[in-house]
Formats: C-alpha cells, sequence, structure tokens
C-alpha cells in the first residue's frame, strides 16, 4: 500500500473509532436518562438555522458548482490509457504513455530526429500517429521507418502517419 | 481451486514469461486479487473476463503479450475456469529503451552524421 494511503486509512480509522465511543456514551447516557454528556450548541444550531439563512445559501451554492464541475470533467473526451492492439488476431492492450515514449525514441536514435514527441490515438483497427520534432526532409521517411518498425512490435493493427517535422536551426 | 491458489498460479506462471518483469497494479482503483490474509496485485479475478496487468521489459510487445496470454490461458483453463484472460501491459521497464547498440550501427550506416 503507497504511504498516502496508509496515512489517509490510519486519520479515517482514527475519526471512526472516536466517532463510535462519542455513539456509545450517548447512547448509555440516554439509556440511564442522563443528559447529553457533550456540548450541543452545535446541534441546536443546526437544529433551528432556515433554509434561507445567507450562509447556508453561500455553502450550498459552492457545494452544487464543485459538483457540477466534476460531473462536466467526466464528461469531457480524456485521452486513452490504453491503446488497443492485435497479437493473432486476438486483442491486448499496452499503455499509451508507454508506447509514445518508445516510439519518440525510435525517431530520435533510429530515425535521426531530435526533440521528438509521438502522440497516438486508436481503436483496434487503426492507430493514428503524430510525430512532431526537428528533422531535415531527407530523414522524414527513416523516422516513420523507426517509428513504424517500433509500433508494429508494440501490437498496432495499422498505422497512420502524421508528421510535424520542423528543419533544424543551425548552430553557428 | 481456491480464487487466491489460482491467483498466485496465474501470477507465477505469467512472471516466467522471458519479457515479463513483474505484475502492475494498474492506475486507479488498484488491480488486485483480494482475500483473507493478502492479495495478488496485478491480476483481477472478479468479473467475467480475466484480467492481467504486466511491466514487460522486451522490445517485442506483441510475442510478449501473446506468451503470456497463453500461460495465464492455461492456468485458468487446468483449473476448470473457461474464462478468457485479457493481457494489458501497463508499462514498460525503461531498460527496454537502452538503444545504445542500435544508435552505433544507424551512426557507422550515416557516416557519423547522426549527432552533426
Amino acid at each position: 500500500m503507497r504511504a498516502v494511503n496508509r496515512v489517509a486509512s490510519a486519520i479515517l480509522a482514527v475519526v471512526l473509532i472516536i466517532v463510535g465511543v462519542l455513539v456509545v456514551v450517548q447512547t448509555v447516557s440516554a439509556l440511564l436518562d442522563r443528559p447529553w454528556p457533550i456540548d450541543r450548541s452545535w446541534y441546536d444550531r443546526l437544529a433551528t438555522t432556515p433554509w434561507s439563512d445567507r450562509a447556508v445559501l453561500i455553502t450550498a451554492l459552492i457545494v452544487g458548482a464543485v459538483g457540477l464541475l466534476a460531473f462536466v470533467a467526466q464528461l469531457l473526451p480524456r485521452r486513452q490509457r490504453y491503446l488497443p492492439a492485435d497479437a493473432n488476431g486476438s486483442l491486448w492492450w499496452v499503455s499509451r504513455r508507454s508506447v509514445e515514449r518508445r516510439a519518440a525514441h525510435a525517431a530520435q536514435f533510429l530515425g535521426g530526429a531530435q526533440h521528438t514527441k509521438v502522440s497516438i490515438r486508436g481503436d483496434a483497427r487503426r492507430w493514428r500517429v503524430r510525430v512532431r520534432g526537428d528533422a531535415p526532409p531527407h530523414r522524414h521517411d527513416g523516422v516513420v521507418q523507426a517509428v513504424r518498425q517500433e509500433l508494429v512490435t508494440a501490437g498496432a493493427p495499422s498505422l497512420e502517419f502524421s508528421l510535424a517535422l520542423r528543419q533544424p536551426r543551425r548552430v553557428a | 481451486m481456491r480464487r487466491e491458489d489460482l491467483a498466485h498460479a496465474m501470477a507465477n506462471a505469467v512472471t516466467a514469461v522471458p519479457g515479463v518483469a513483474g505484475l502492475h497494479p494498474g492506475f486507479g482503483v488498484e488491480v488486485a486479487t483480494y482475500f483473507t490474509g493478502g492479495k495478488v496485485t496485478g491480476i483481477r479475478l472478479a468479473g467475467e473476463r480475466v484480467e492481467v496487468y504486466l511491466v514487460v521489459k522486451g522490445r517485442n510487445l506483441r510475442a510478449i503479450a501473446d506468451a503470456a496470454r497463453a500461460a495465464a490461458q492455461q492456468v485458468l483453463t487446468a483449473a476448470g475456469d473457461q474464462r478468457p484472460a485479457d493481457i494489458v501491459v501497463a508499462d514498460i521497464a525503461a531498460e527496454s529503451l537502452d538503444r545504445r547498440g542500435a544508435t552505433v550501427a544507424v551512426m557507422a550506416r550515416s557516416g557519423h552524421d547522426a549527432g552533426s
């Protein structure tokens, strides 16, 4: 378990234990017909606050806005975490970021491009590959070939390339 | 076969495949098979399909995934479980990016102008 999960679990456990003890104390107290042992002014305040109270309205507005934003964020399209790949006709999945990193590496070290970035989208039939970076025109074919070879070994079904390669700047 | 035994058997079979560096917990909700006293990370037995999340270290992901699927499926079949196994390559080990040999070959072919 990650450290942050351990800390969060420990905090939650302590809070639940405290709440549980308070509930037990209150229950026993009620059974013995004794007064509420814990300060209950907060409860009296909550029970008497009307919905039209300014603080209630502002809190409700903020909570509603946050909820709406979270909902809209879920509806927005996201980039795939895994790309569907193909092995002898059976489907499997591969981490998109890992494959992009490998493809960019291939473009740089095998294709001769510089400052390469590769982004991939796709489905089980075709991956659309965009290669950005710096490479002179005579190296473009080599870049495509290097990336293609890398992606085929990574399980790419068929490939569609889009190149955005700039002429490297000469250093005086 | 008990669930934990099946998960352990699958983990052993899959990690024995050449090119598989280990199992991966996935991202977000942890992929694992939970049981009393422990868990097997990277294998999810709940559901209609069994999921296996891998870290690979080889070059040919297609071949590794195929071999891992065959290994997982063999364990499932031996246990009388007819569910299909889905392979997810969740990460690729950094050592797979080591291309020093290939780079030298490319530089030699292109007259050592690769870095110019």
